[in-house]
C-alpha cells in the first residue's frame, strides 16, 4: 500500500470527528440558528449572510399569533446573532410569499444581558414593514422545512343565534366546520369544508344535515409595488359558485389598504330540499351568469389598533350595499361594529372574534390537526340581511394581524 | 343602567381604555320607566338589565344592554336590546370639568324605551385623606319622536367617596335616588339603591381589562 493511501485511511476517521470543529465560527452559528428555527416548528426556513448582516426568512404555521412566533424567534436567535452580526433582517412569509420584514440592530448586546427593560428597548427599535426587503439584503436560497404540499385539518366552530322567536326565546345553531387546507405551492391553497350540524334550533330544514361547505381553490400572488392579487375558483358560501379576482395595494406601510374584486357566479346547492318530506341529495346549479363586485378601503389607526373599513359592493341578490366596519384589536381579540345600507334598508350590529386555545399547535411535516385560530360571531340588530358570499379567502384575511405597527406593539407587549 | 355613572344618571368620566364590564341590574316594579313595555301591558313588573360596557376607545364607551320585565315571558323575546354610546368631549383637568356627550338607544325606532341624548359635565374635589366628592350636571333630550325615554331634562348627581365605597345621591330629571356603591378586589362592583328614595334597585358587574 502506498504511504499516501495509508496516511489517508488513518487520518480520515479523525477528520470526520473533527469536522464540526473545522467550521468557521460564523458557519457554526448559522447552523445553530437554523436548527433553532426548525426546533420552533417554522417552515420555509432560509438563511443568508453578508458578513455583518444576517437575513432569516420563515413561515409560521405553528403559532396561533404571528407576533408570538416572531417574539419566540427573536428570543431563540437573538443572543447568537448578536455576537456575530451587526444587523438582523427577518422576512416573514405567508403561503410562501414574503409579506413583511423586520430589521433590528444587533450592535448592542445589552438586550440579552438580563438587565430589566433592555430587551424591550431593543425590540422597540425594530422596524417592521410591508415594503420590499431592504436593498442590502441577500436573498436566502435553499429553504429548509418546505411548507408546500402539506395539509391542515382545521376544526372551526360556528355559532348562530336567533333572538325573540318561538318556542325558543334564544334559538341557536352550533355547527362544526371541519376544513382541509392543502397548501400546494407558493400562494396556492385548496380548501374543502364540510358542515356538521351539532345542535340546531333554527327552523331551517336545509341546515339540519351534514353537507359540503366551501370547496375552493385560491391563488395569491405578490405583484410589483406592494400590489397583491387573489384568484378564487370553486363553490363558495351563500350557495354561490364561480370565480373571483381581487387586487389590493398597501399604502403608508399598511396604514391604508385599497382593494377591489370582481366575481362571476351562479347558484349551486347540495343537497337541496324540495317541497317534499325527505331532503333530496344531489347538486342543483344555475348558469354562471351573475356579476358581483366589491370596492373597499381600509384605514388602520396605529394609536388604537383600530381598523376602519368602507365597502361598496354588489351582493348576490343584486343589491348594492354600502358598509362601514369599525374594529379594534385587543391583542388577539377583535371587537367591532358594523352598519350597512342596501335597497334603502339597513342593518347594524356587533362583530366578535375570540381566539381559541391552544396558542401553539403540534409540529408537523405533512398533516396538521388544529382548531381554527378564532371563533367569529356577528350580531345583526334587524332582520334585513344583505349578505355577500365568502370564498373562504381574501386579502384582508391574508394580512389579518400582520399590520406592521400592530406587530411591533404586540412584540413589545410580549417581550419581558 | 350599564353605562358608567351612578344609579341612573351618567357621569362625564369614562373607564380606562380597554376596560370591559359585564353586569346585571334589577329595578323594582314601582320603577315603571325602567321597564321596557310591550303592547301586552307589563307596567307593573320588576325588570332586569344585562349589559356589557366596553371602553372601546379612550374617548368612546359603548354599552350593549338587554332589558326585560320579569313577567314578560316570551312576549318581549330576549328583551329590549339597545346600544348606549358615550363620547368624551373634554377631559377633566385642573379647574375645568370633564364633558361628555351621550347617545342612548339612537338606532332603535319603535320601542326605543331608553332613548336620550345628553351632555354631562363632571368635576371631582379631593377632601382630606381618602375622601373625595364627585359631582355632575347634565341635560338630556330626545331627537326622535319615540314612545319612551328617560333622563329628559336637567339631571345631576353627587357622590362622596371613601376608598372603595361611594355614597350617592342623584336627580334623574324625574325623581331623586340614593344608594351605596362599592368595589371588591378591584374587579367586582356592587350597588344598592333606593329609587325615588324608596324603591329597591340593585346591580353588580365584573371588570376585565382587554
Amino acid at each position: 500500500m502506498k504511504p499516501t493511501i495509508l496516511y489517508f485511511l488513518l487520518l480520515w476517521p479523525l477528520l470526520l470527528l473533527t469536522k464540526s470543529y473545522g467550521q468557521s465560527p460564523q458557519t457554526a452559528v448559522l447552523q445553530n440558528i437554523e436548527e433553532a428555527l426548525v426546533d420552533l416548528g417554522l417552515k420555509n426556513i432560509g438563511l443568508s449572510t453578508n458578513q455583518k448582516q444576517l437575513v432569516l426568512t420563515y413561515e409560521n404555521t405553528r403559532y396561533r399569533f404571528e407576533a408570538q412566533a416572531l417574539s419566540d424567534l427573536l428570543d431563540k436567535v437573538g443572543p447568537a446573532a448578536c455576537t456575530h452580526f451587526e444587523e438582523l433582517v427577518l422576512i416573514g412569509q405567508k403561503q410562501g410569499i414574503e409579506v413583511f420584514h423586520l430589521v433590528i440592530e444587533l450592535e448592542d448586546c445589552q438586550a440579552f444581558s438580563g438587565q430589566e427593560g433592555a430587551k424591550k428597548a431593543w425590540i422597540g427599535g425594530a422596524e417592521i414593514s410591508y415594503r420590499e426587503r431592504p436593498k442590502a439584503t441577500t436573498k436566502p436560497k435553499a429553504l429548509k422545512e418546505k411548507g408546500f404540499f402539506r395539509a391542515e385539518l382545521v376544526l372551526e366552530p360556528q355559532l348562530r343565534l336567533a333572538f325573540g322567536g318561538e318556542p325558543e326565546i334564544v334559538a341557536h345553531q352550533l355547527n362544526l366546520l371541519p376544513r382541509l387546507d392543502v397548501h400546494l405551492w407558493k400562494g396556492a391553497l385548496f380548501q374543502l369544508q364540510y358542515i356538521l350540524p351539532l345542535s340546531n334550533e333554527l327552523q331551517i330544514p336545509e341546515e339540519t344535515f351534514v353537507r359540503p361547505g366551501r370547496i375552493s381553490f385560491h391563488q395569491v400572488a405578490k405583484l410589483p409595488g406592494q400590489v397583491y392579487s387573489r384568484l378564487s375558483l370553486g363553490y363558495f358560501s351563500q350557495y354561490r359558485y364561480g370565480g373571483e379576482l381581487e387586487l389590493g395595494r398597501f399604502f403608508f406601510n399598511g396604514q391604508l389598504f385599497i382593494h377591489a374584486s370582481i366575481a362571476r357566479t351562479g347558484y349551486a346547492a347540495y343537497p337541496i330540499r324540495l317541497k317534499v318530506e325527505e331532503p333530496k341529495a344531489g347538486w342543483e346549479f344555475s348558469d354562471i351568469s351573475s356579476w358581483q363586485y366589491r370596492l373597499g378601503v381600509a384605514y388602520w389607526l396605529n394609536a388604537w389598533d383600530l381598523s376602519i373599513r368602507l365597502e361598496h359592493n354588489r351582493v348576490p341578490l343584486g343589491l348594492s350595499r354600502n358598509q362601514i366596519i369599525v374594529e379594534r384589536y385587543f391583542n388577539e381579540t377583535k371587537i367591532g361594529f358594523f352598519a350597512y345600507r342596501a335597497d334603502n334598508r339597513e342593518n347594524y350590529g356587533v362583530t366578535l372574534s375570540i381566539p381559541i386555545p391552544p396558542t401553539k399547535y403540534f409540529k408537523h411535516k405533512r398533516l396538521q390537526l388544529r382548531p381554527s385560530r378564532t371563533i367569529e360571531y356577528r350580531y345583526h340588530a334587524t332582520q334585513f340581511f344583505a349578505t355577500d358570499f365568502d370564498t373562504g379567502h381574501d386579502l384582508e384575511r391574508f394580512f389579518d394581524k400582520l399590520n406592521p405597527e400592530f406587530m411591533r406593539r404586540q412584540l413589545s407587549r410580549l417581550t419581558n | 343602567m350599564g353605562n358608567s355613572g351612578l344609579l341612573i344618571t351618567p357621569v362625564a368620566e369614562l373607564s380606562e381604555d380597554r376596560t370591559l364590564y359585564v353586569g346585571y341590574s334589577y329595578f323594582g316594579a314601582e320603577q315603571r320607566q325602567f321597564v321596557p313595555r310591550s303592547s301586552s301591558g307589563l307596567e307593573s313588573s320588576a325588570s332586569r338589565t344585562i349589559f356589557a360596557n366596553l371602553t372601546f376607545l379612550p374617548f368612546l364607551e359603548m354599552t350593549l344592554r338587554v332589558a326585560k320585565p320579569y313577567d314578560a315571558g316570551q312576549s318581549l323575546g330576549i328583551g329590549d336590546r339597545s346600544i348606549f354610546m358615550k363620547i368624551r368631549l373634554l377631559k377633566e383637568k385642573g379647574l375645568r370639568p370633564g364633558l361628555s356627550l351621550g347617545l342612548h338607544d339612537v338606532l332603535s325606532s319603535f320601542g326605543a324605551y331608553f332613548q336620550t341624548n345628553y351632555l354631562v359635565a363632571s368635576k371631582s374635589f379631593s377632601l382630606s385623606g381618602d375622601w373625595s366628592v364627585h359631582s355632575s350636571l347634565g341635560y338630556g333630550m330626545k331627537f326622535k319622536n319615540t314612545n319612551e325615554g328617560y333622563l329628559l331634562g336637567l339631571f345631576g348627581n353627587t357622590s362622596l367617596r371613601w376608598k372603595q365605597l361611594q355614597l350617592v345621591m342623584e336627580y334623574d330629571a324625574d325623581q331623586f335616588n340614593t344608594g351605596i356603591k362599592c368595589s371588591l378586589f378591584d374587579r367586582l362592583f356592587v350597588n344598592i339603591g333606593a329609587l325615588n328614595m324608596k324603591d329597591f334597585s340593585a346591580g353588580g358587574s365584573f371588570r376585565m381589562n382587554l
